[in-house]
């Protein structure tokens, strides 16, 4: 069953404008996997070891090992994707995305057993459902700050619905999303000058969740089975990403301008400081279909 | 050589680069409450370097410009999150110290 839900979250146009500002201008600062996403540290592990560690976590938490079929919603690079044929035996993944060119940079890796749709999770409408569904780094573009905040539940509650509808009985959904910290009201974090700069200048047309409302749309679909509040790992991550920014600078300024860079950079160390205090988590969800 | 710095809705006039490559500590100190106080709209007298600089709300987007102004006049890169990971003023002042020492005069 398609559900006939029109445009939810943030736009295609939205999502293109921060991520088809060309592959190459993330390269340079991204590992090699291109995961965009936070990554899971241990011991000295360089960045693309956490990364690494990070979508074997997911890969073991949403049961796709070995996996007749997984699904990759918000599959970004397809990091995650290669991951699962190569290392996790996975038989079959499909994954989503609202954008042109990382879709077109997945086909040029020529993955076997893999699928990438240029589409909504709103509009996915596979034959059969699947054994497993990541979702990383995506649900944080479901909602935009213009949004009340019934909008935003219900917004997230069609999300976890359609994803009961595309999981088979009793399996298991890992979704990795960064949220708004509870330590101060959610009006506070979204007024701040640091969130304006944010959604005018990076993330248009999105406004990251809050645990509350995630718990509210999920409640009597999926049940609860971890969340981990992995703040500083994703504190870690910018400052390696801000290292790497600042390593490759003049490349990085070839590609996309002085300004934009200067904006890039101003947003790494912003998010630095988000997830050092607190302002910002990040949560690595299990659920279960009920 | 000079910075200038467009006022901005703070309303800063522009300042030039300061030779800070002689200072002691409490130049240091009165620099940054200096730039606190204009960050947080306070009157720097009222601004206590012992004082949590939590205390003063000091916004994220505002401890990222500072970060920036205090890496270009000390030629180094520091953390972001510089204004939280010392508790005070003065514990901050400190720890800049040695880079300071290290920057050649103007």
């Amino acid at each position: 069953m398609t559900a006939t839900l029109g445009q939810v979250g943030a736009s295609a146009a939205a999502i293109r404008h921060h991520y088809d500002i060309g592959n190459g201008f993330y390269r340079l600062w991204l590992d090699p996997t291109m995961n965009y996403s936070c990554a899971l540290w241990e011991g000295s592990d360089t960045l693309e070891a956490a990364q690494r560690r990070k979508m074997d976590y997911h890969a073991r938490e949403a049961r796709a090992t070995g996996a007749d079929s997984v699904l990759d919603i918000g599959c970004g690079w397809g990091g995650m994707i290669q991951h699962l044929v190569e290392r996790n035996r996975a038989k079959q993944v499909t994954g989503l995305t609202l954008s042109h060119a990382q879709a077109e940079f997945i086909a040029k890796r020529r993955l076997d057993r893999t699928t990438v749709r240029v589409e909504g999770w709103e509009q996915h409408d596979p034959a059969d459902p699947y054994d497993a569904i990541i979702s990383i780094g995506a649900i944080e573009h479901f909602a935009r700050l213009d949004m009340s905040a019934s909008e935003r539940v219900q917004n997230y509650r069609a999300f976890f619905l359609r994803c009961r509808d595309l999981l088979k009985p009793r399996c298991w959904m890992s979704l990795q999303t960064f949220a708004y910290g509870a330590y101060r009201s959610r009006d506070t974090n979204r007024h701040s000058a640091a969130t304006k700069f944010l959604s005018a200048q990076i993330f248009p047309e999105t406004d990251p969740p809050c645990l509350i409302e995630l718990v509210e749309a999920w409640d009597s679909q999926f049940e609860l089975v971890r969340l981990r509040n992995d703040r500083l790992h994703y504190a870690k991550t910018c400052r390696v990403w801000l290292e790497n920014l600042r390593a490759n600078r003049q490349a990085a300024a070839d590609f996309i301008g002085e300004d934009a860079l200067s904006h890039y950079e101003r947003y790494l160390k912003l998010s630095t400081i988000g997830f050092e205090t607190g302002k910002l988590d990040l949560y690595r969800i299990t659920l279960r279909k009920n | 050589m000079s910075h200038e710095r467009n006022s901005d809705h703070r309303g800063f006039v522009s300042d030039v680069l300061p030779d800070a490559s002689r200072w002691q500590q409490e130049e240091l100190e009165r620099w940054l409450v200096n730039k606190v106080a204009a960050e947080v709209a306070m009157n720097p007298e009222e601004i206590d370097v012992n004082t949590p600089i939590a205390a003063y709300n000091l916004d994220s987007l505002a401890a990222v410009t500072l970060v920036g102004e205090l890496e270009t006049f000390l030629e180094c890169s520091l953390s972001p999150a510089l204004f939280y990971e010392h508790s005070t003023i003065r514990a901050l002042a400190r720890f800049l110290m040695p880079q300071l020492a290290t920057i050649k005069p103007r």
